[in-house]
């Protein structure tokens, strides 16, 4: 036993050598093509947590307008929800913090990419992973800096935005500080204009492709009112055969259809399931394995057609939501168990509401905005509109307005679809009003209080 | 041995041989057994048997008997023409030649020159125990110890002289026989801290714990040394007797304090007002109401049954026991049982080589509950459920409550259990090489294993949910020492030298699923769909040297030295090795000519020490910039891998360097003593997990960053008040004042007035130039009687009735200026008495459960206290008027939470009566009996306006402390028990 202790000791240092089974050094994820798009998927996967495109900003933006109710018992989103946001807000932090993830995970592999040394992988390869990488930073830019800023439309894309951080982290600490909203929309259009060159013709919906590109191209010039290049690149996507307009509204949740264009996919081993909640949670009842946080306004379901199918087909009558109170929920996201829906971020019907729009405001009340505007109602069961239905331009562009916020109701459309529009979030409340301090999330404090470089936004 | 046995028999041919004989007693005329009768000068001796009574043959001139055992005062007796000497032996109360455990050794208390608080068997004997860690809790002075909650199995903070970290890790390291414990996590939290890492020992076993305060007791343990050592040594067995012992206790348990909520008349009646004042829609109700909170909660029961027996001969001695212990708390669904099993044998292969082995195997199964912030505990449910919910449909069936679960149907449907099993256990081998020299090699295990179940039916989640997960955390150790004493005439040498190799191995693998078909499917596996199939692992490593000397010259003047080199696989190449070390001195005054005379003084010594130590308490692979893969990080069904963690090669050890100088005294007789130590501890290099700008895409990254102090006075001082044949009144009280400060933070973000500062939680900070647990909070005024609006102040003092983040100040610590206890026993005849008081002054708490229950804008139910709202100008509400907008924020997040959580709590009170000795004689079997009664926290004093001032909710984290959130409290219980001798 004593010569056992003493063999305990020989060679001992090298013991201390221990590496991790779990993880892999940075270094090892980018040696090999299939290390890369490894590095590549992980950045999709980002994209999946609960406050990127997991719902939290998608609900957040629509408990700030008019289509849900808060009911909830996070004390973070109440406040959120009657404009009192204070900077330590930690759902914001949260938010902040789990874009800039998606923007690390992103520009790690837009800068190791083109470097990576493998025979098998060809320049034209790893310039379609950098171009997924480069919308994938596009689409979560978009989304932040319509969260934390005034919209391009309120000065022209003057005021503050975010800071972009285009460079991955390799241990210099940098401050950024805040670009202005013009700035950061030029980022992303940089981004998506040379991702298009090399992502994929495929209409696939699962994966970044040149469809979802346009798709996205013609959100981002409709939030900058430039109506002509919102209607090119929606005219892009529409001439692409690959997408088809859907029959009927069953292609929520866990499926892939030709009316998805860029469709974000969940399984029951993603974020939404394994972390804090995915599109499910706040929007599905507790009966339904949700948390029933944000019923369906009633004001808004006065605003439906009682025939709207839209409403009929897409709702879940009768429950309780978490305050008690009975309630109507949307159907759109209905897997509360394991939190699998999909996050339907680009889709063929918001391309032809986008270019209703654009039409209208380019032309007035016009006849192929109208035929857009009567195949979706067709669609949803309703009788068909005339052009000698609207009195002017405002009337033609309100209805088409109105069309958009039911079709694509709950997806998070609704706050900068107001804003940008200079509507207020809603009626008869100063701080819901257009341009109020509050109807913009505050830059976290913490962040503040770390980056001498940063603004805060007014009111905070 | 060999030698003396041939002395002493050559000793025999000179001088007149006769013989002594007499019986040694103690105090009470109780016999004395095990007393060593030695003839002065020789090694010639004897030992008292059972009845107290020895013999022994004297020779030699003018001969002189001593009499030593431990524990009591050595006597010397003059033979003269004595044929028989009887006396009674006095107690040594202050047993100061005491043997004390140490780190790699043990010392006789009189001449450490460590700080070294020992807590033994005989001091917790009258107390039994639910957990081992209860031992720590007031027992030592400057060692804190703060119940996380009321939850069975749930940890314990711990804290000896302040908290040395701020992002490693504050708790203590535990030894038991020693095995450095594996003390992590390996439970999920369910809404609030993880479980206990020593709820596994048995508290029946425990010998004796030493607490290592200072950097000469500590540093031996090198980098795990800086938040100090719990050495537990459990009992070994005797030659002689059979001692068999048989304890059983039973009690009953209720909560220490609960809040008052409103029924359903109330709740209904005050939303509704409050909707018409506010000029909303009236919300509609049912009319039902139910007592959620007196369903959530019940009579606790607790009982225990220990058995053990102990003895030997010559060369072979054993301790043998086992303990069952079945517990239900007084929160419904929360039982706990453990059975623990020990063998401790040691063996004398021939004179100089002994072998032994410590085997502690343990079972506990924990059905636990959530608590703290979950919707599925019951406490925090049953508090927040709107009271006019019902638990029952009217054909019987369980509701549906939505959000809120029913706790009821959940505590009766789910499932969510712990099992751990663990072995703890060493073997030895030590040979006297040399005159002094002895060579000892020990292995050790602990080998821990936790399964976790957890099983949610159709009911709380359609389809149900199931989980399980099977945690392995291997450990093995070798320790190699050489050690060695000597006396030469004035100088005495003690030291030892040694090598440790440790080595821990995590194997975790969980299953998850969803899709039952039936609720009777209990396991994973009749799952449809698989949401969690999962094998991670993880190895640390830590090889040391280690070195101890020390040196006495006339046992007045003492001096040690000693020091570790650790080698550790947490660090990156830059930083894989440490050197630690301390230096000590004492002196021992009392044995001076001019302090000799002194009647009264019976020992004084002063002893002062300096030392480094440190703390490598963080992740295993923190110095790697990281990407992890895994269905986290796929996409799609694709494979992935993302960054987790950004790199620092140059991560190393935190440094706490302590000083200290200790005073201690006994005097009159030994019937007051008096141990005051003042300390310093300056850790360096913290161990921090530094703030990133978020927009690198990393919150934090680990570093040496920073600089913390601890300074602080601890004294003890006991006294035997009564010291009679028939009364005794013993009584302790130990305080420790403590004062802790952030010192540096570079790297940290910097607050308004440019300090630095870590954001623990969204209500306290570490802040350069204070401690580390410093609310920053809006300070609440009060509800103005005229206005009725609620109030709260500007940073600059303004009153506002709509604050924001940025006035925010600081308002006081989670820290306490001193913490203690205050320990009487009473013996009257046969009757003990034990009263026992722990104190915290100084501390606040922040409640964030009044976030909830005083937010009259939620759903949930509410505290009765906002039925006392403003109505008319003049009154002097405790909330606003529900027409005000105050009424909506006055719940936001305030000083209105935060209150003084000082407290003094009769911790343990208890009566006992043990059968006199004339009662025993006449029965055949029972050596030895008591009965008593033990109440707990019987009685609180305290300003505190929470629940429970003994709460943490948020446990270990060091910077986190001091808040709760439903956080159950700690239970009020009696026991009845007997303890038996056979």
């Amino acid at each position: 036993m004593l010569s056992l202790g003493v063999a305990t000791f020989s060679s001992c240092d090298d013991r201390l050598d221990l590496l991790p089974q779990d993880q892999i050094a940075a270094d090892l994820a980018f040696v090999d093509e299939r290390s890369a798009r490894g590095s590549l998927m992980g950045a999709y996967s980002r994209m999946q947590d609960l406050e990127v495109f997991g719902s939290m900003p998608a609900v957040i933006n629509e408990y700030m307008s008019d289509n849900v109710n808060f009911a909830g018992s996070f004390v973070t989103l109440q406040d959120i929800n009657n404009y009192v946001t204070r900077a330590d807000n930690g759902t914001v932090e949260g938010i902040w913090r789990d874009h800039y993830r998606v923007f690390l995970a992103a520009n790690a592999v837009i800068a190791n990419t083109p470097n990576v040394e493998d025979i098998g992988f060809t320049d034209e390869e790893k310039n379609q992973v950098v171009a997924e990488a480069k919308f994938v930073r596009a689409i979560t830019y978009f989304q932040l800096v319509n969260l934390f800023a005034h919209t391009y439309t309120f000065d022209n894309g003057a005021g503050l935005g975010v800071p972009v951080v285009t460079e991955p982290f390799t241990g210099e600490v940098t401050l950024p500080a805040r670009s202005t909203v013009a700035e950061v929309y030029a980022q992303i259009i940089k981004d998506l204009d040379e991702a298009s060159t090399y992502l994929s013709t495929s209409t696939d919906p699962q994966l970044a492709t040149l469809g979802a590109a346009d798709a996205l191209r013609s959100r981002v010039y409709l939030y900058m009112g430039d109506w002509a290049k919102a209607n090119q690149y929606a005219d892009a996507v529409i001439a692409n055969k690959g997408y088809v307009l859907a029959t009927d509204f069953t292609f929520f949740g866990d499926k892939n259809t030709a009316e998805h264009i860029f469709n974000l996919q969940n399984s029951a081993t993603d974020n939404g399931a394994t972390g804090s909640g995915g599109w499910a949670s706040y929007y599905n009842a507790a009966t339904d394995g949700g948390r029933g946080d944000a019923p369906i306004a009633q004001a808004f379901i006065d605003a439906y057609d009682a025939t709207d199918l839209r409403y009929t087909s897409l709702i879940q009558e009768d429950k309780v939501d978490a305050q008690g109170q009975p309630a109507t929920f949307t159907a759109k996201f209905p897997d509360g168990v394991t939190d699998a829906d999909n996050a339907p971020l680009l889709r063929l019907t918001e391309v032809h509401l986008n270019k209703a729009e654009a039409l209208a405001e380019l032309n007035g009340v016009n006849q192929a905005s109208l035929d857009i505007i009567n195949d979706l109602r067709e669609r949803a069961g309703l009788s068909l509109l005339a052009l000698s239905d609207f009195a002017d331009k405002a009337a033609f562009i309100d209805a088409i307005l109105e069309e958009r916020r039911k079709e694509l109701a709950f997806e998070g459309h609704r706050r900068p679809d107001l804003l940008r529009k200079g509507k207020d979030l809603r009626a008869g409340n100063p701080d819901a009003a257009y341009g109020a301090n509050k109807t913009i999330l505050p830059i976290p404090q913490d962040e503040m209080d770390i980056n001498p470089s940063l603004v805060q936004n007014d009111g905070y | 041995m060999l030698i003396s046995l041939l002395m002493s028999i050559s000793l025999f041919s000179f001088g007149q041989e006769r013989t002594v004989s007499g019986v040694i007693t103690d105090i009470n005329g109780d016999p004395l057994p095990g007393v060593a009768v030695i003839l002065k000068g020789t090694t010639q001796g004897s030992v008292t048997n059972i009845e107290g009574s020895y013999k022994l043959a004297v020779t030699g001139e003018n001969p002189t008997l001593v009499y030593k055992l431990v524990g009591f005062v050595d006597a010397e007796k003059v033979v003269g023409s004595n044929t028989t000497i009887s006396f009674s032996m006095e107690e040594d109360l202050q047993q100061l030649d005491e043997v004390v455990v140490i780190g790699y050794g043990t010392q006789q208390d009189k001449y450490m020159t460590q700080v070294v608080d020992v807590v033994r068997a005989t001091d917790i004997e009258s107390m039994p125990l639910t957990s081992t860690q209860e031992l720590l809790q007031g027992q030592a002075a400057g060692v804190q110890m703060v119940s996380t909650s009321g939850v069975a199995g749930s940890s314990a903070t711990v804290r000896i002289r302040g908290a040395a970290s701020i992002g490693a890790g504050n708790q203590p390291l535990y030894v038991v026989d020693g095995v450095p414990l594996n003390d992590g996590t390996y439970s999920l939290t369910n809404g609030a801290e993880a479980l206990n890492p020593i709820s596994d020992i048995n508290p029946n076993d425990i010998e004796s714990v030493s607490i290592l305060k200072d950097a000469a007791a500590a540093a031996i343990y090198g980098s795990r040394g800086a938040n100090g050592v719990i050495i537990i040594t459990t009992k070994k067995g005797q030659s002689g007797k059979t001692n068999i012992n048989l304890d059983y206790y039973t009690g009953w348990s209720e909560p220490t304090n609960m809040v008052d909520m409103m029924n359903g008349e109330q709740f209904v009646e005050m939303k509704t007002e409050h909707a018409r004042a506010q000029g909303n829609t009236l919300p509609t109700y049912p009319e039902d109401s139910f007592d959620w909170v007196n369903n959530a909660i019940r009579t606790g029961r607790v009982s225990s049954y220990n058995l053990s027996a102990s003895g030997g001969n010559e060369k072979t001695q054993f301790f043998m026991g086992g303990t069952y212990f079945d517990q239900s708390t007084f929160t419904i669904g929360n039982e706990f049982e453990r059975l623990n099993g020990r063998l401790n044998l040691s063996h004398k292969i021939s004179d100089g080589v002994q072998v032994g082995t410590n085997i502690s195997l343990s079972r506990s199964v924990n059905d636990r509950i959530d608590s703290d912030n979950s919707t599925a505990a019951p406490l925090t449910s049953s508090l927040l459920m709107p009271p006019y919910e019902l638990p029952y449909n009217e054909d019987g069936t369980y509701r549906d409550t939505g959000f809120i679960e029913n706790i009821i149907a959940l505590e009766e449907l789910a499932q969510s259990e712990l099992i751990t099993n663990r072995i703890i256990a060493n073997a030895f081998l030590s040979v006297d090489l040399y005159k002094g020299l002895t060579l000892k090699t020990d292995f050790g295990i602990d080998l821990l294993n936790t399964v976790e179940t957890q099983r949610d039916p159709e009911f709380i989640t359609p389809g149900g949910t199931g989980y399980k997960r099977d945690i392995k955390d291997n450990k093995w150790l070798n320790t190699t020492t050489l050690s060695y004493g000597k006396t030469i005439g004035n100088h005495t040498f003690e030291g030892v030298a040694g090598l440790s190799y440790e080595t821990a191995s995590l194997k975790a693998i969980a299953v998850g699923g969803s899709g039952f078909v039936s609720d009777a499917l209990p396991n994973v596996g009749s799952a449809a769909n698989p949401t969690t199939t999962s094998a991670t692992g993880s190895d640390w490593a830590l090889y040391s040297q280690f070195i101890r000397g020390s040196y006495r010259f006339k046992d007045k003047y003492l001096f040690e030295v000693s020091a570790r080199r650790d080698g550790s696989s947490r660090f990156g190449a830059n930083k894989k090795y440490g050197f630690f070390w301390a230096i000590s001195g004492g002196w021992v005054l009392s044995e001076e000519a001019f302090l000799k005379e002194v009647s009264w003084l019976n020992n004084l010594k002063l002893s002062a020490s300096y030392g480094l130590s440190g703390n490598d308490r963080i992740g295993r692979y923190d110095y790697l910039a990281l990407y992890e893969g895994g269905p986290d990080s796929d996409y799609n069904g694709t494979a992935g891998l993302r960054p987790t963690t950004p790199a620092n090669p140059d991560l190393g050890w935190e440094s706490s360097g302590m000083y200290d100088l200790t005073l201690n005294a006994s005097m009159f007789n030994s019937r007051l003593s008096v141990e005051a130590s003042i300390w310093q501890k300056n850790t360096t290099e913290l161990l921090l997990d530094t703030p990133l700008p978020l927009t690198t895409g990393f919150a934090t990254r680990s570093e040496n960053a920073g600089e913390m102090m601890n300074r602080g006075l601890d004294l003890t001082i006991s006294g035997d008040i009564i010291r009679s044949k028939d009364f005794t009144w013993t009584s302790s009280l130990n305080v420790g004042f403590l004062k802790n400060e952030i010192t540096s933070l570079p790297g940290a973000s910097k607050d308004a007035e440019g300090r630095g500062f870590i954001a623990g939680t969204s209500s306290q900070r570490a802040v350069e130039g204070h401690s580390v647990n410093e609310f920053f909070l809006i300070r609440y005024k009060g509800v103005n009687s005229e206005t009725g609006d609620a109030e709260w102040y500007t940073k600059d003092g303004e009153v506002t009735t709509t604050p924001s983040a940025d006035d925010r100040v600081m308002v006081g610590s989670a820290l306490p200026d001193f913490t203690g206890g205050f320990r009487n026993n009473l013996s009257y005849k046969g009757f003990d008495l034990t009263a026992f008081f722990t104190f915290s002054q100084g501390n606040k708490i922040f409640h964030g459960d009044m976030r909830f229950s005083e937010n009259l804008a939620s759903g949930f139910n509410k505290s009765t206290a906002i039925l006392n709202y403003w109505k008319q100008p003049g009154d002097n509400a405790y909330f606003p008027s529900l027409s005000s907008p105050t009424s909506n924020s006055f719940a936001q997040r305030s000083t209105k939470q935060l209150s003084d959580a000082s407290y003094i709590r009769l911790r343990t009170l208890s009566i006992g009566y043990s059968l006199p000795a004339s009662v025993l004689d006449k029965m055949k079997y029972v050596s030895r009996a008591r009965f008593y009664v033990q109440g707990t926290n019987l009685l609180t004093i305290t300003a505190y306006e929470g629940w429970d001032p003994e709460a943490n909710g948020f446990g270990n984290d060091p910077l986190a402390q001091g808040e709760t959130f439903f956080t159950p409290p700690q239970p009020k219980t009696i026991q009845v028990g007997v303890s038996l001798g056979l």
